[in-house]
């Protein structure tokens, strides 16, 4: 056997919802709401199922070829200079994907924890933890993210279950949004999926497929963590424009943080309990963090013809940090990050479809023998 | 040799035992035995414990016994050996050359546990390890008689491993009482047992316990894989051997788990795990070793389950707050002192007043004064230790807070972390704690709560990725498996085990088959439908 196959359908699902579930959905209610007001939640909705579709395909492919990486059978599909141009395409926006959630992380740190550190420090002391826990194999990466799921999940269920009582369900109508037209409805959700959180999370399948132990737990466990990620980010943005209403959150940064801040148990053990949440905030950043680095290390491995992707862990450190402390300000940052997102969807979702009709067009699997 | 020439020589020494052998010495004729016997004369020349004594055997063969004096039991040569073998035998049987090998075996020596050699050195080896050599000196073949007498202490509770309830056995030096230790706890013929011979000059003795049929096959064929590989002149305790064989030596946290309790090697013997014995070692190793067998002890099995649970939560508590307090601490006081209520913030603040360094410097230097008593808490004698303890702990940490130069909380944040550190049962895992807890502190008082979580991070990262023999070290946590989960942060009542750990891949997985208890109400009989049909009978 080429690859060590002990990745189990449960570690997929939370591989996925771990990095679906990052620091970008403190952000997420304001960008659905941006475009069409109350009609947020529903965009929120229709984004996670295209996430969910684009999921099925890459899963679609990796089954169609078990024992190979997207770079190898993108090549056996179509001609190896295309993938290969294609290939330093992908790094090249995960990359800049990488450095600008990197920036939002450390924009979300210094606004909560450090305001007088410099942005440089706390990027750059994250993503050297990152970069040292993903000098490991494929497995224990899967190891990683199964142990933060719990500690990512539960707070923030807790945290909607707390503010269910704040909840006003006048705030999310009318359902479908207010003044909103077609042309509105398509640039949310354009926005919604270019978010680079869902980008990841379901590009990281490619890389876990060829780990997994069989067809039916990469299937399932696809299914099940981006419905279990999909349902928690619902949830959550739902509870947020419930508390708030459109108006409210068009104000805020990330109104999800606003939400979590507001929170008080009755034991005054603390006095800001929001310092649980920004606990779950870095671990959440973490983990998609994490997904990215080594999902970016994987490609460059097989793009520039590596036998492993430990290289890649030392040369992207730079990059991704100088990529990181480009945008000025955190306006442009979004900016920026809409940008590439949007332009991200033909690499992410069309040019797996496009290879997932060739496959089936040619019959070509790489399942046999 | 040939029959004729063995016959020939033995003849020419039937008719002048002494002379001939006189003769011989001088000459260096082809007697076989003889000339064994120059080679080990010329390898143990100068060592005055080599005893060589020449004698007659069954008054017709010239022979000599051979060891070293202080390694043997006397009392049985004199007895068992040199007086039956000087005894002139019954003329009826007197025995002739080709057989008289197996007339020494059949009729003369009621010893077990000899051997026949042919090859120097493994006489050598032999008398080495306090057998007596026997060489007849007309033969080839070298007789190696069992005489070695050991010195053993007698069998004590370990110190290291108190219980309140269980065995008061612990190991000792010598490795056949411990193996002894073991086989009577296990009375089954899957018990195993290879040898190793480990070190060049120490030819240490290394057993490899497993039983059979239970513990998977590859993980025993890789222990003696990593012990054959091994390369060093001295093996002097099982703590060699552990560096040798664990997976990441880098690491802080120990990947192989030691042990003084014979219950506990049975324990995971029997759960599919492999035991390794070191002769001269009271600590036996244990491998795989994963996290929650360093928290777990041989008393919370032998506990009742609700209390066994509750007591290992504390004991996981403690190990955390060995580890997190102090950092912890310094990231509240000196970063987010927002965090704290106020009332208490208030508190804390006014006893900080007048401290004249920042919360981090101030816990290093407990820290690490607290370190250092440690420290010389174990060299110190046993009688002084105690009493250094009391001035270190009260005097010195009473003086400093009179004195400005801690606040009183500080001293309580670093009294809960060396308890904290006292409370964790495995002495090799609590010190991994206790030393990564300065890199962590360092980060926290440059980042503060931020940089806490980091290091948190990278540690729990770590321990992920570690590997104790293949097996992950966090399982069954992660790799989650429900089965394990019983025996980590819970132990479930012992019939609801029925298990053996997942991740140690065991061929034999249940424990038992089926575990129904029929309890009954002897003292209100007609209750129940089952003791009525027991008293009928």
């Amino acid at each position: 056997m080429r690859f060590q196959k002990q990745i189990t359908a449960a570690q997929v699902m939370m591989i996925i919802a771990n990095t679906t579930i990052g620091v970008s959905v403190l952000a997420l209610p304001r960008i659905a709401t941006e475009k069409v007001n109350t009609g947020g939640f529903f965009i929120t909705f229709i984004g996670l199922v295209i996430a969910f579709i684009g999921c099925i395909i890459i899963a679609a492919l990796g089954v169609r070829f078990p024992k190979k990486t997207f770079i190898e059978y993108s090549s056996a599909l179509i001609s190896k200079p295309i993938s290969m141009a294609i290939g330093m395409l992908l790094i090249v926006y995960f990359i800049l994907l990488e450095g600008f959630i990197l920036r939002e992380f450390g924009e979300v740190m210094n606004h909560s924890l450090l305001d007088k550190t410099p942005i440089f420090v706390t990027i750059t002391s994250m993503i050297i933890v990152i970069a040292i826990t993903s000098r490991n194999s494929i497995t224990t990466f899967a190891h990683i993210q199964y142990y933060y799921f719990p500690f990512i999940v539960i707070p923030i269920f807790l945290m909607v279950l707390i503010s269910f009582s704040k909840m006003e369900i006048v705030h999310l109508k009318p359902f479908l949004g207010n003044n909103a037209n077609v042309s509105n409805y398509l640039r949310g959700v354009h926005s919604v999926i270019g978010l680079p959180f869902i980008q990841i999370g379901t590009f990281i399948l490619t890389i876990i497929i060829p780990y997994t132990k069989s067809k039916k737990h990469t299937v399932i466990g696809s299914i099940l963590g981006i419905l279990v990620s999909g349902i928690t980010i619902l949830f959550a943005v739902g509870v947020t424009m419930a508390v708030f209403g459109a108006e409210e959150i068009k104000k805020s940064l990330w109104p999800m943080f606003v939400l979590a801040r507001m929170i008080q148990f009755p034991a005054e053990m603390l006095e800001r309990v929001d310092i649980v949440f920004i606990v779950v905030w870095i671990f959440s950043a973490f983990t998609t963090l994490l997904s990215g680095y080594v999902l970016i290390a994987y490609i460059s491995g097989k793009v520039f013809g590596f036998n492993d992707h430990l290289p890649f862990t030392i040369i992207l450190l730079p990059i991704v940090i100088l990529v990181a402390l480009y945008p000025d300000n955190i306006q442009q940052l979004y900016d920026y990050m809409e940008w590439v997102g949007k332009g991200g969807i033909l690499l992410t979702f069309l040019y797996p479809l496009i290879l997932l009709v060739l496959s089936l067009a040619r019959k070509k699997r790489g399942d046999h023998h | 040799m040939g029959k004729k020439a063995s016959r020939k020589t033995i003849k020419l020494g039937n008719k002048s035992v002494k002379n001939n052998h006189e003769n011989v010495n001088e000459k260096k004729t082809t007697e076989p035995g003889l000339q064994m016997l120059m080679e080990l004369k010329k390898q143990f020349k100068g060592d005055d414990d080599f005893v060589v004594y020449e004698f007659s055997l069954f008054g017709q063969y010239s022979a000599t016994i051979v060891y070293l004096t202080s390694m043997v039991d006397k009392e049985m040569i004199n007895k068992d050996i040199m007086k039956v073998l000087s005894r002139i035998p019954n003329p009826n049987k007197n025995p002739n050359a080709p057989n008289l090998k197996k007339y020494i075996q059949d009729h003369v020596l009621y010893l077990t546990g000899t051997k026949e050699e042919h090859e120097l050195s493994s006489i050598t080896n032999g008398v080495l390890q306090g057998k007596t050599a026997l060489l007849v000196h007309s033969f080839e073949s070298v007789f190696l008689f069992d005489t070695y007498k050991e010195n053993q202490r007698s069998i004590t509770e370990p110190e290291s491993e108190q219980v309140i309830r269980g065995p008061r056995e612990g190991f000792i030096e010598s490795i056949t009482a411990n193996i002894s230790l073991l086989r009577k706890r296990l009375p089954t013929a899957d018990f195993r047992i290879n040898y190793h011979s480990v070190g060049e000059l120490t030819k240490s003795k290394v057993a490899i316990v497993y039983l059979d049929g239970i513990v998977n096959g590859r993980l025993v064929k890789e222990v003696k894989r990593r012990l054959d590989q091994i390369k060093i002149d001295r093996i002097l305790d099982s703590g060699y051997i552990e560096q040798f064989i664990e997976d990441n030596p880098r690491s802080p946290f120990p990947q192989v788990r030691n042990t003084e309790r014979p219950d506990v090697a049975v324990g995971n013997l029997a759960e599919g795990r492999v035991v390794i014995l070191v002769d001269g070692s009271p600590n036996v190793l244990i491998v795989p070793a994963t996290f929650n067998t360093f928290y777990q002890t041989s008393e919370d099995y032998n506990m009742r389950f609700i209390m066994a649970t509750l007591v290992r939560w504390i004991r996981l508590a403690a190990l955390l707050f060995s580890l997190l307090m102090p950092s912890l601490y310094v990231a509240l006081i000196s970063f987010h002192p927002e965090l704290i209520p106020t009332s208490f913030a208030v508190a804390v603040m006014s006893g900080r007043a007048g401290i004249p360094f920042p919360a981090v410097v101030e816990v290093f230097l407990m820290e690490g004064a607290m370190e250092v008593l440690r420290e010389a808490t174990i060299r110190m004698p046993k009688q002084i230790g105690s009493a250094l303890s009391i001035v270190g702990v009260l005097v010195v940490g009473d003086a400093a807070v009179s004195a400005g130069f801690v606040s009183p909380i500080t001293v309580v944040v670093i009294a809960l972390t060396s308890i904290g550190s006292f409370a964790t049962p495995s002495y090799n895992m609590a010190i991994g704690f206790r030393m990564v807890r300065f890199p962590l502190l360092l980060i926290t008082g440059i980042l503060g709560f931020y940089g806490f979580i980091l290091g948190v991070l990278l540690i729990n990262n770590h321990l992920i990725s570690l590997k104790s023999f293949g097996v992950p070290y966090m399982a069954p946590v992660t790799p989650m498996n429900f089965g394990g989960i019983k025996d980590t942060l819970f132990r479930a009542p012992l019939h609801a085990m029925k298990d053996r750990p997942e991740y140690l891949l065991p061929i034999r997985k249940k424990r038992i088959q089926g575990n129904q208890l029929n309890k009954g109400n002897p003292l209100q009989p007609t209750q129940s439908k089952e003791n009525k049909r027991n008293d009928k009978k």
